[in-house]
């Protein structure tokens, strides 16, 4: 009995000096940082990274039109030189905690972020969680542009922002983990949510359809003709090459290339109709299966084949057509087989032109290795841009919505 | 008296020396010293005597125990008035012993009881009137066998009309018998007295639980007397196998404790270690069973309740019908059942009078609920100083802005709300009836409203720990959830000094302990986790329809695990 207790006495005076659990910090002496913007400095070789931290309302009575969020950058070397840097020049300590996003500017993108990515995935106060954006202007412009139009803070305006963008499909969100994962992969490429700010004019370039068949085409963030509401926008997906950016792709190139990673929720799309081609009809489409893909190899050349299959509902039909019938059905059906086998034709040729396999095809074609070392030597980014693309999209339409057939307006 | 006697012996010196002088100066018996030293030998005269008088009383027992064994204070002899004389020696200065001298036939007769113990108007009609009757004329006959009548057992068997009647020669246990609230018959002539059962004293009636009350249950509680109490058992069951056993417990107030068992079902031992361990109590006096149950613990030390208390009959015959033992403790309304264990502290009555499905979500928050009762202030200290990257982005910010306003560490704050929520749960106890509603009042006011608006604590901890002071009173054993509260504030510290490594560091040690618990032989905790046990779950992490419930636990080893469907219900006996 006596033993145990000493023994207990010990161990817990043990745990309690030797555990080097002594960082306890007050919530109200830490300042929450909630989004981190990296950009070229102007000093040659030296980066600026601003900061947005939350600012706690301690008063209770906020100003109209007030931020609840502080701005602050400031240009070093090293993100963590420059958390230093904010450190010593705040009041309160920064805690990585709850960074939700990691915003890089473009023109830093494009020269390569091999140099930063170590710091923020080796220290541990940097979450794996927190994702990715690439800003078209700098970071900075970026995250003082943001305003967002209902009553929440920045950092819940982030979270729903890139949980909703899911739905739709027209942009991806990639944890700052993943987006590490593709980059020492050989087998993918990184890609990360394309962000910029609107003008708010209303005035963006009008999108013509580049497919037969289709109606609209994609933007990229910052096109969106838009009016009101928040400035920013996240439209596209910037696609690297390597620690490099080469270039963007569109919001119904994103959804391509979401329906070929298997998260396509759903999303509307806008035709020709088949029989009247002045006219269109809209279907909102999802993924029937998870894409079926797979790489043989011909001769060294890799050959791709791609099965999707789509189900899809029939949300507008302005033609009066009867669409819903059988017969009619199986037009409809073509007709969405081929706007999209073109689009993700496009979308695939796009991206082998820039060289990046961001779908990760590369995953798929190492079966056709007997070992590693092989694959290390066939060198598959070159590869990927002769690869030979297959694409067989199968929809099926399952429901007409809510109207069983169309009567013509009268 | 002062004046009057400085003016008799010394005045005029006082005038012409115009001041005022001690009285002892003209009077020296009067001095403080003197009248210290009379005083001080008057209580050393009064002390001798008085220790006198008791080495006289000793002697006198001495020279009395002459004739008799050496446990005995004397014997009785077949003279009535030395019996009498002797038994004055015993009961000298207590004044509430009755002697009543009456004539029985041509002899003299005497009747011992003590005053507000014994039931008089049976003694009349049973004893008195019995015996006295006999002198009357009209009853020749049986005057002349009464006076035919050589010992008490006849005497008893055709005259005395009491219910029970005992013919005792030892003086020892006759003594004892009138101290419990028997009447004692001497009669002269005869060298054994009778001890007749007629106790009435004054009790509280039978009452509705006052701490464990049911929605649905039975509303019988246990009162302070055991034989009552012994009665509310046995009326809720017609069984020969129900056994009681009555011991004495406490050297001078010899308090009947009675263990209850079913003789047929009881794990072979238990009972014999439940009498052993209650034997070996060496105590003066027992008030309570909170005192045998101190005694019999294997675990003195340990916060948590290792036996179970009751105030329910129905719950006792419950425990007692699944092999468990029964202790029930004259003077106390609370009574002990043994062995017990983590499952049986959780279990209600009205989780048998409700529907088992209802019953089951129940018994799941409850046990969620003696978590919370230990664990939320702790783990919300440690969150909140130690790892705050765990809370979602929101609420972290918004704790921020609530502790801004705060000037203490975390800890601190919740130190100071749990002495403020012990205070007030302890001045409710205190308090008399009356007042406990403007003592709820304040509190309520100070928790809910103006500890925040002071500035004191935030309002976030008030939920915590307004939450884990309802998770705490809803246990259904008070002493566990005593026991729960005790384990918060250690908790608490470990939290605030190693965060999370330090909650998880006292989960460990908390449920260390419970499993190395042992109560009569069981697992405190271990027996939920038994894989051998694992079909006590059906009444203990649920509680399945009675219909189902077709075996005993076997945490307990009753010697007959079937509870439905025995043949007889005599089977093993």
């Amino acid at each position: 009995m006596w033993i145990r207790l000493i023994l207990g006495m010990m161990l817990l005076t043990m745990g309690i000096f030797l555990s080097g659990c002594n960082g306890a910090r007050e919530s109200e002496e830490v300042a929450y940082i909630v989004a981190i913007g990296i950009d070229k400095a102007e000093q040659e070789g030296m980066i600026k990274v601003t900061y947005q931290i939350a600012k706690p309302n301690v008063e209770g009575n906020k100003g109209e039109g007030e931020k609840d969020t502080v701005l602050i950058s400031n240009s070093a070397v090293t993100i963590a030189e420059s958390l230093n840097l904010l450190n010593s020049t705040t009041s309160l300590v920064p805690s990585m905690s709850h960074v939700k996003v990691l915003v890089v500017g473009q023109e830093l993108a494009r020269e390569g972020l091999a140099n930063m990515w170590g710091s923020l995935k080796r220290y541990r106060e940097y979450r794996g969680s927190m994702f990715v954006l690439v800003a078209k202007g700098t970071a900075r412009n970026f995250l003082e542009a943001n305003k967002p139009s209902f009553n929440i803070s920045a950092s819940k305006y982030f979270e729903t922002m890139l949980d909703s963008g899911v739905e739709a499909g027209y942009y991806l969100r990639v944890s700052f983990h993943q987006f590490y994962i593709r980059l020492k992969s050989n087998s993918a490429e990184s890609y990360a949510t394309f962000v910029d700010i609107s003008d708010l004019t209303g005035k963006g370039e009008i999108a013509t359809p580049k497919v037969a068949g289709s109606k609209v085409d994609g933007y990229t963030a910052g096109g969106i003709p838009l009016q009101g509401g928040n400035p920013i926008q996240f439209a596209g997906t910037a696609i690297f090459n390597g620690d490099k950016m080469v270039g963007t792709l569109s919001t119904t190139e994103t959804r391509m290339m979401a329906m070929l990673l298997g998260n396509f929720n759903n999303g509307f799309l806008s035709m020709e109709d088949p029989l009247v081609p002045k006219k269109f009809v809209n279907v909102n489409l999802r993924l029937g299966s998870a894409p079926k893909i797979k790489v043989a190899l011909e001769e060294g050349r890799p050959v791709i084949d791609i099965k999707i299959r789509l189900e899809g509902e029939i949300t507008n039909l302005p033609s009066g057509i009867n669409y819903e019938q059988e017969s009619y059905l199986r037009l409809l059906e073509e007709q969405v087989n081929q706007v999209c086998h073109e689009e993700m034709a496009n979308m695939i040729h796009h991206t082998q032109e820039l060289k990046s396999d961001v779908i990760g095809f590369g995953y798929y074609v190492r079966t056709e290795f007997t070992n590693y070392q092989d694959f290390l030597q066939y060198s598959w980014c070159e590869e990927y841009s002769q690869a030979k693309i297959n694409i067989t999209i199968d929809t099926k339409i399952r429901r007409t919505g809510l109207m069983i057939r169309t009567y013509p307006v009268k | 008296m002062w004046k009057i006697l400085i003016a008799g012996k010394g005045g005029s010196v006082i005038k012409n020396k115009k001041c005022i002088q001690k009285l002892s100066k003209y009077m020296p018996e009067a001095s403080l010293a003197i009248a210290k030293k009379k005083l001080e030998q008057l209580q050393d005269i009064i002390t001798q005597s008085a220790e006198f008088g008791e080495e006289i009383g000793q002697i006198i027992a001495q020279l009395r125990k002459v004739a008799a064994p050496s446990n005995e204070p004397f014997l009785f002899t077949s003279v009535l008035t030395e019996n009498e004389a002797l038994l004055r020696a015993v009961f000298r200065d207590c004044e509430d012993i009755e002697f009543r001298t009456f004539d029985a036939g041509n002899r003299k007769a005497l009747l011992v009881y003590l005053k507000g113990m014994c039931d008089t108007s049976n003694l009349e009609r049973n004893v008195l009137k019995s015996l006295m009757g006999q002198t009357s004329p009209t009853n020749a006959n049986t005057v002349n066998a009464l006076n035919g009548l050589n010992d008490m057992k006849a005497i008893s068997e055709q005259i005395l009309g009491s219910a029970s009647v005992r013919i005792v020669k030892k003086a020892n246990t006759l003594i004892e018998a009138i101290m419990a609230g028997n009447a004692l018959l001497l009669i002269d002539g005869l060298a054994e007295g009778a001890s007749i059962a007629a106790v009435k004293h004054v009790k509280r009636d039978i009452s509705a639980p006052y701490n464990e009350y049911a929605l649905q249950g039975p509303d019988e509680a246990f009162n302070e007397e055991i034989n009552d109490n012994i009665a509310l058992i046995r009326r809720r069951a017609r069984d020969t196998n129900l056994k009681v056993h009555i011991m004495r417990v406490g050297e001078r107030t010899k308090t009947s404790v009675a263990v209850l068992y079913v003789a047929n079902l009881v794990k072979p031992g238990l009972v014999e270690e439940v009498k052993r361990r209650i034997g070996l109590i060496k105590k003066d006096k027992l008030l309570n069973s909170a005192t045998i149950d101190q005694f019999i613990v294997d675990h003195p030390w340990s916060p948590f309740p290792q036996t179970q208390t009751t105030e329910r009959p129905d719950k006792m015959l419950a425990a007692l019908y699944e092999g468990r033992v029964g202790i029930i403790v004259d003077g106390t309304p609370v009574e002990i059942l043994v062995p017990c264990t983590y499952n049986v502290l959780m279990q209600a009555p009205d989780d048998y009078t409700m529907q088992p499905i209802v019953a089951s979500l129940i018994r799941f928050s409850r046990n969620a609920a003696a978590f919370l009762a230990i664990y939320l202030p702790a783990i919300y200290v440690a969150v909140v100083s130690y790892h705050p990257g765990m809370l979602p982005t929101t609420m972290a910010i918004s704790i921020a802005e609530l502790r801004a306003r705060t000037p203490f560490p975390s800890f601190l704050e919740a130190i100071m709300m749990e002495i403020l929520l012990e205070l007030i749960q302890e001045a409710i106890i205190r308090l008399p009836l009356k007042l406990t509603g403007a003592a709820s009042m304040i509190g309520a006011f100070i928790i809910g409203n103006t500890v925040v608006q002071a500035g004191l604590i935030n309002p976030l901890l008030v939920v915590v720990i307004a939450t884990t002071a309802i998770s705490s009173y809803s246990m259904p054993s008070y002493h566990f959830s005593m026991a729960l509260r005790w384990t918060r504030v250690p908790m608490l510290i470990l939290a605030s000094m190693l965060g999370l490594y330090g909650v998880i560091l006292g989960v460990l040690a908390i449920t260390i302990h419970l499993c190395s618990l042992r109560s009569f032989g069981e697992s405190y905790l271990g027996g939920m986790f038994n894989v051998d046990l694992l079909s006590d779950w059906k009444d203990s992490v649920v509680r399945l329809p009675a219909k189902l419930l077709k075996e005993r636990p076997k945490e307990f080893g009753a010697q007959d695990q079937i509870r439905i469907g025995d043949s007889d219900g005599q089977s093993g006996s």
